[in-house]
């Protein structure tokens, strides 16, 4: 499991935040890993 | 009565706490929260003064100027670096970041809203601190690699820390969200406070 799949899954495991901002913080994490490996992950 | 002195001094221990830091903050004493997800920060992914002041990424240029007063980065810019210049940003980026979670002792001030707003950075900074972590990782794999192996681990390393920002970068606006409302809460204590003094019987 890639370290950014780390990142996504304690996203979708919290309590604290609602479906749409999982949603938007996932999608942000994921654009700032795809900006250094060039979307290759 | 209300002692109008008592509810000044509560307001600025919970300002102080909020902007600066303090006793039970995440940053006071030790980088770590027990029982948070992430752990601990790795060694030397703190904030040290010299640390911070070294990030000059060209001659005249420092690490600081590529982020946004909120502590967001700026991409246009950022995108316009080297390898290595963006690595230099990107630690500048991590290591100057101040924790905001209010730990419980310290959350008498917080309302509601206050207290669901300050889990929500309590679970962004535990995300951003297991970032981290896997920042030390691919680090420590990148320095026992070579070639082609090691540039991929660098780049890892890179790609982390920009997820470390993107989370702290949201926390930041939550804790920001959170401030406005304590704020709030701190004039109707002290307006509270003056009701009081003008109508001592009551």
């Amino acid at each position: 499991m890639s370290i950014l799949d780390d990142i996504l899954k304690m996203v979708d495991d919290s309590d604290e935040f609602t479906e749409a901002e999982k949603k938007s913080i996932k999608a942000e994490c994921k654009e700032a890993w795809e900006m250094e490996m060039g979307g290759g992950e | 009565m209300v002692n109008q002195e008592f509810v000044k001094n509560i307001a600025s221990d919970v300002t102080k706490e909020l902007f600066e830091g303090g006793p039970g903050s995440g940053n006071w004493g030790h980088k770590g929260r027990p029982g948070h997800r992430g752990g601990s920060l790795p060694k030397g992914s703190g904030g040290g003064k010299g640390g911070i002041a070294a990030h000059v990424v060209k001659a005249g240029v420092h690490a600081s100027t590529f982020y946004d007063k909120s502590g967001g980065l700026k991409i246009s810019e950022y995108k316009k670096l080297t390898s290595n210049q963006k690595t230099t940003v990107l630690k500048h980026g991590v290591q100057s970041y101040k924790e905001k979670y209010i730990p419980k002792a310290q959350q008498g001030g917080l309302d509601a809203k206050g207290i669901a707003a300050n889990k929500k950075v309590g679970a962004l900074e535990g995300m951003r601190r297991a970032a981290l972590n896997k920042v030390k990782e691919a680090e420590r794999n990148a320095k026992v690699s070579l070639g082609g192996l090691r540039d991929r681990w660098m780049k890892e390393q890179r790609a982390a820390m920009h997820v470390a920002i993107s989370l702290q970068t949201r926390a930041a606006q939550v804790a920001n969200s959170m401030r406005q409302g304590t704020a709030k809460i701190a004039v109707a204590s002290s307006a509270a406070a003056k009701t009081a003094e003008r109508q001592p019987g009551k």
